[in-house]
């Protein structure tokens, strides 16, 4: 893939400060530590790893919605001018399609939103551009005076992603955007993002915990452990030529019918120990090889082939 | 083998101001004890419906209107309440999709259980404290006594799904009913999950219904497959009879649409579900089938015994 990179991460970190309702002390965390990778102009970079991993931290910083602590986000060369980009250049389809869709507005006006105050269409010019997305998503232009509520979850999150690609934007995150729906209406999602992708020439930063979903449209993979990159490659290189434990513990837990689990491979530890900024590679704890070295150093991301980068001692 | 739950003809309807809601539309469908039936069809198929039928636990609108659930030779639906309540959890357990709204948020676990325990077991004092701690190590959880004393708030929710497993396993049920337990849960936590449930069907010699719209998880735990559509019983058969030799093209569609980790985008199934206010004549499944033909429209397709296995569907020769 040649050219500039369409967005860059540079070694971002972010802290959040959490104090508890009832206690004096607070507590940093730190969710995103050193990430650097970039997304290129026309891939579907998947971003893959569990809850606490950073992955929803990662995405609302690549659109502006929140600053990095530290560390710096290049949109198309130039840094991130948040909150600008996003509803122009940008967009985002959250998880949850009923709490990211107002309950107070019809979805027509939900879609028609950005174009009035992003592109400052007309009303009839919205009516124009309403139709053709409504088209586009696949929903009957009839739904446009229903509520929310009105909709199923599938139709809910197609009108989610009519209001991303509202304004024609070149980046999209998908932030879990078929996680909350069943396999058949995941289906249907998918097939419908990635009609989109091509048609618009769109990049994509698709997050899920399901490297299935990831699997099936992702030209990249990213996998985060911790608020750190702990592999990244081509899709096939992560799908089968894993070399990370993580991301070989993800692998094995996906089903497979009939017990037909690949050779179990499982984690030490079933829940991730606190958060610690303490030395040494955050997997430790729960890595099935770890060895003495991984507990004093932390591992940095070095390159296995020109794609294909691991952070891990093991790997040599 | 004598079953141990035998459900016939169930019908379940909702009765609202738009109707009546079919919501479980005649299934019946057997357990053998020691054997796990997965359930599996997409949301509002009827699945869950199914399952709160059995222990009489609907939601208010909902009601049985007709069929038999016989379980270990008593007449579930025509049991009096107060004896109903002493089968909910003592013989049959369940565990629902979100741990932390099922366990209660002010008591700790530990009090949970041993509440549970002399209420239906007449397992007091000290005794109940160390049962209640064995239960806890059997549903794999390492630090049993800090589970113990925690609120369901401090725990992960993994960890809250072992706890409530743990609570349902103690009061020695003859069948436990996991309706999508992993559904909320990260890959990793929900791996470990069913190889728990795996490995109590086996040393308790349980029996399990395995609820999920996750076609290849339920082909994971069960030893047979029922899969609902709309309320209604599509297919039946072994799980290597339902994955490898689908006979129904829904039970196909519903395979198809599994994601894979060869760079394929599964294969969508148009359409969504039938409204189950309004429904049609024929085939429910005929909007969206396939393979669907001019009867399909207008007449129902039974459900017939072929060879072991059940089916509903004209197209199915035997």
């Amino acid at each position: 893939m040649g050219g500039a990179p369409l967005l860059s991460f540079k070694e971002v970190s972010k802290r959040f400060i959490r104090s508890g309702l009832f206690s004096s002390r607070s507590q940093e965390v730190l969710a995103l530590s050193q990430v650097s990778f970039d997304i290129h102009r026309g891939e579907v970079l998947g971003l893959v790893g569990e809850s606490g991993s950073g992955k929803t931290t990662l995405g609302k910083i690549a659109v502006g919605l929140i600053p990095p602590s530290s560390g710096q986000v290049l949109f198309e060369g130039k840094e991130l001018s948040p909150k600008l980009e996003l509803g122009r250049k940008m967009g985002m389809v959250f998880q949850n399609p009923l709490t990211s869709l107002n309950p107070r507005m019809r979805v027509g006006e939900i879609v028609e939103e950005p174009l009035k105050i992003q592109l400052k269409l007309s009303s009839s010019e919205r009516r124009l551009r309403l139709k053709e997305l409504f088209e586009k998503v696949g929903l009957p232009l009839s739904l446009a005076n229903c509520y929310p509520d009105a909709l199923s979850t599938g139709q809910r999150q197609r009108v989610g992603i009519a209001r991303a690609i509202a304004t024609s934007p070149r980046f999209v995150v998908l932030d879990e955007p078929v996680s909350a729906l069943d396999l058949t209406v995941q289906a249907q999602i998918l097939t419908l993002l990635s009609q989109l992708c091509s048609e618009f020439g769109l990049t994509y930063l698709l997050i899920s915990h399901d490297l299935r979903v990831v699997a099936g449209m992702s030209d990249r993979v990213v996998v985060m452990y911790r608020g750190r990159v702990v592999e990244l490659g081509r899709r096939k290189e992560i799908m089968e030529e894993a070399r990370h434990p993580y991301t070989r513990v993800l692998l094995n837990s996906i089903p497979t019918p009939k017990g037909r689990r690949r050779a179990r491979f499982a984690l030490a530890k079933e829940e991730a120990p606190p958060l610690t900024n303490g030395r040494g590679c955050p997997f430790a704890p729960r890595c099935p090889e770890v060895e003495e070295r991984c507990r004093r150093e932390t591992p940095s991301l070095r390159p296995v082939s020109s794609s294909h980068f691991v952070s891990c001692h093991l790997i040599e | 083998m004598k079953e141990l739950l035998s459900v016939s003809n169930l019908h379940t309807y909702f009765m609202t101001e738009r109707g009546v809601g079919k919501v479980v539309d005649g299934i019946s469908f057997r357990l053998l004890p020691g054997e796990v039936l997965g359930i599996v069809g997409e949301s509002g198929s009827g699945k869950t419906m199914t399952a709160l039928s059995l222990i009489r636990l609907l939601p208010p609108r909902a009601r049985v209107v007709s069929g038999r659930v016989i379980f270990s030779g008593e007449d579930l639906l025509s049991l009096p309440e107060h004896r109903m309540r002493m089968f909910r959890g003592a013989e049959i357990g369940m565990v629902f999709q979100e741990p932390m709204s099922s366990l209660d948020p002010v008591f700790t676990i530990g009090e949970q259980m041993v509440e549970a325990l002399r209420f239906k077991r007449g397992v007091k004092g000290k005794k109940a404290v160390d049962e209640a701690l064995s239960y806890l190590s059997a549903a794999g959880i390492p630090e049993a006594r800090r589970v113990f004393f925690s609120y369901p708030h401090e725990l992960s929710r993994g960890m809250c799904q072992r706890a409530m497993i743990a609570l349902s396993l103690s009061l020695r049920p003859k069948l436990l009913i996991a309706d999508e337990p992993t559904t909320a849960l990260d890959v990793t936590v929900q791996a470990g999950i069913i190889e728990l449930l795996k490995g109590l069907v086996s040393s308790f010699s349980l029996s399990l219904i395995f609820i999920s719209h996750d076609i290849s998880l339920v082909g994971e735990i069960a030893s047979r497959v029922l899969v609902l559509y709309g309320g209604w019983a599509m297919e039946e058969g072994s799980v290597d009879d339902i994955l490898d030799r689908p006979l129904h093209p829904y039970t196909r569609a519903l395979i198809a649409a599994e994601p894979g980790l060869d760079g394929e985008l599964p294969e969508p199934l148009p359409g969504c579900l039938p409204d189950i206010f309004i429904k049609g004549e024929g085939c429910l499944f005929h909007p969206r089938c396939p393979e669907g033909e001019e009867r399909c429209r207008y007449e129902i397709p039974p459900y017939r015994d072929i060879g072991g296995r059940k089916v509903r569907c004209f197209k199915v020769e035997g």
